[in-house]
């Protein structure tokens, strides 16, 4: 093909059949030398980087589940800390009740015996001015008669 | 004829194969500029997925990304179309993949070579693609690989016509295959070095051609991987007859 | 080509009418990726899962028009 070269190509170079040989034997080599190639480094590189990947992701899925299962726990401790304090509420909140109770009876103890001593007293009392009262009264209408009669007396 | 021609232009110049390095004449083991191309191809190759992805980087960077791309995309498509067990294959369909498609992308540059653009090259990849795939279909499924040419879901009457029109078509294959490839590469830069010899011969004012040139080296970009995608796709559809003759 | 060979002048003739094949293989290749698209933009959830369909129905089609386009170069320069 010097010739040829020189002179440009005469009809279609792919279709010179002289230079197949040439050509497969080459293929042959570049494709065996690619195909070591591929298999001795690309693959096993490639496949390490995905394994890499996956364990990676892996991992992380796994943490991940991890943390949800602790999420959980600390969520249930949560829970009972909160039945707990709920709980206390309530007794600190019936103690007291009964506390405000107990205290208002004897509030109301005490003041329904001030009221009745107070009552009595006042009755007491009542009773001294009506007495005194009824004295003046009958001592008044007493002069009101002696009066009355003398008026009457007089006027006769 | 070409040499006759009044622009001067040899569309065919850049495929010759010629012996660089040791000696004039071309014998079977000399070193020509189209193994020259195939070592440059195994570097640029060696540079994308070994240099490229030396680090083993969990989240990759440029040249890893381009390599774990072509690499997924690769073994997704055997998946899909020939199934799970066409894995075991990967290898070769992968090694095949990567030297078309290095091959054609680096043709692409100025003054390079295309060694996918030979019928050699291609009809020596097809027929071991071929043999490859004949040679397994037989180890798997023994004679009932003949039932890929009886087609059982056909009415009885329409089968044998079938059977001859089946029979054609296994054996056109590696003939389509590997002309597809080579002629798509050989027409593409032909029409590239033709425009160029009309931007040659139109001087200053070659506005027009390389206006043209730059279109259809754009188109061209895209036929170089779409060709490389259809050579290993139907290797890929070849395999899962291989592997699922009764379909 | 002035020498006035006919057997020349018939191979490009010959070449010429092979060209016109690949316009076959061109309507094919238009046809294909048109229904697909036509397809895709009705149900485009489905689309990428045809994709390597389409391509290699594409292939198919191309297929023949690159055998006319053999037996133009055929004709041209290795007959």
């Amino acid at each position: 093909m010097a010739s040829a070269s020189n002179n440009g190509a005469v009809g279609m170079p792919q279709l010179d059949f002289s230079t197949f040989p040439n050509q497969i034997f080459w293929l042959i080599i570049f494709c065996v030398i690619l195909f070591a190639i591929v298999k001795l480094f690309i693959i096993p590189r490639m496949e390490d980087i995905f394994a890499n990947r996956r364990k990676i992701i892996d991992g992380n899925v796994a943490k991940a589940e991890e943390i949800r299962l602790r999420v959980g726990e600390i969520e249930k401790q949560i829970e009972e800390e909160l039945r707990k304090a709920k709980a206390q509420c309530d007794d600190i909140m019936s103690t007291s009740g009964n506390n405000i109770k107990e205290q208002m009876s004897i509030a109301l103890e005490d003041s329904k015996i001030a009221t009745s001593q107070l009552i009595e007293e006042a009755e007491e009392r009542l009773k001294t001015l009506r007495d005194g009262s009824e004295t003046a009264i009958e001592k008044i209408s007493e002069d009101l008669a002696a009066e009355i009669i003398n008026k009457l007396s007089r006027g006769k | 004829m070409a040499k006759e021609s009044a622009f001067n232009i040899h569309p065919m110049d850049q495929f010759i194969i010629e012996p660089i390095l040791m000696g004039e004449n071309l014998e079977w083991y000399s070193f020509t500029n189209q193994a020259l191309w195939m070592l440059i191809s195994l570097a640029s190759i060696s540079f994308v997925f070994i240099y490229g992805s030396r680090k083993h980087q969990l989240v990759p960077g440029r040249l890893q990304s381009v390599a774990e791309l072509m690499y997924f995309f690769i073994r997704d498509m055997i998946i899909d179309i020939a199934g799970q067990e066409g894995l075991r294959y990967f290898p070769y369909i992968f090694t095949l993949f990567i030297l078309i498609l290095f091959g054609n992308v680096l043709g692409l540059l100025p003054y390079s070579f295309t060694y996918t653009s030979h019928i050699a090259v291609t009809g020596f990849l097809a027929l071991s693609v071929f043999i490859s795939v004949t040679l397994i279909g037989f180890l798997r499924n023994g004679f009932g690989f003949l039932s890929l040419f009886w087609i059982s879901s056909a009415p009885l009457a329409l089968r044998p016509i079938l059977l001859i029109i089946e029979v054609i078509s296994y054996f056109v294959r590696p003939v389509s295959h590997s002309i597809r490839l080579a002629g798509n590469m050989m027409a593409g830069h032909a029409v590239i070095k033709v425009f160029a010899g009309f931007a040659g011969a139109l001087g200053l004012g070659a506005i027009a051609p390389i206006f043209a040139i730059t279109a259809v080296y754009g188109l061209e970009m895209l036929v170089v991987v779409i060709q490389a995608y259809v050579f290993t796709i139907l290797t890929c559809v070849y395999l899962n007859d291989a592997l699922h003759p009764g379909h | 080509m002035v020498d006035g060979n006919l057997v020349e002048m018939g191979k490009l003739i010959g070449a010429g009418l092979a060209c016109t094949g690949m316009g076959g293989a061109a309507i094919g290749v238009g046809h294909v990726v048109g229904n697909f698209l036509s397809g895709a933009l009705r149900n485009p959830s489905a689309a990428s899962g045809q994709t390597a369909t389409m391509f290699i129905g594409i292939a198919f089609a191309e297929a023949l028009g690159i055998f006319s386009f053999l037996v133009a170069l055929l004709l041209m320069y290795a007959m």
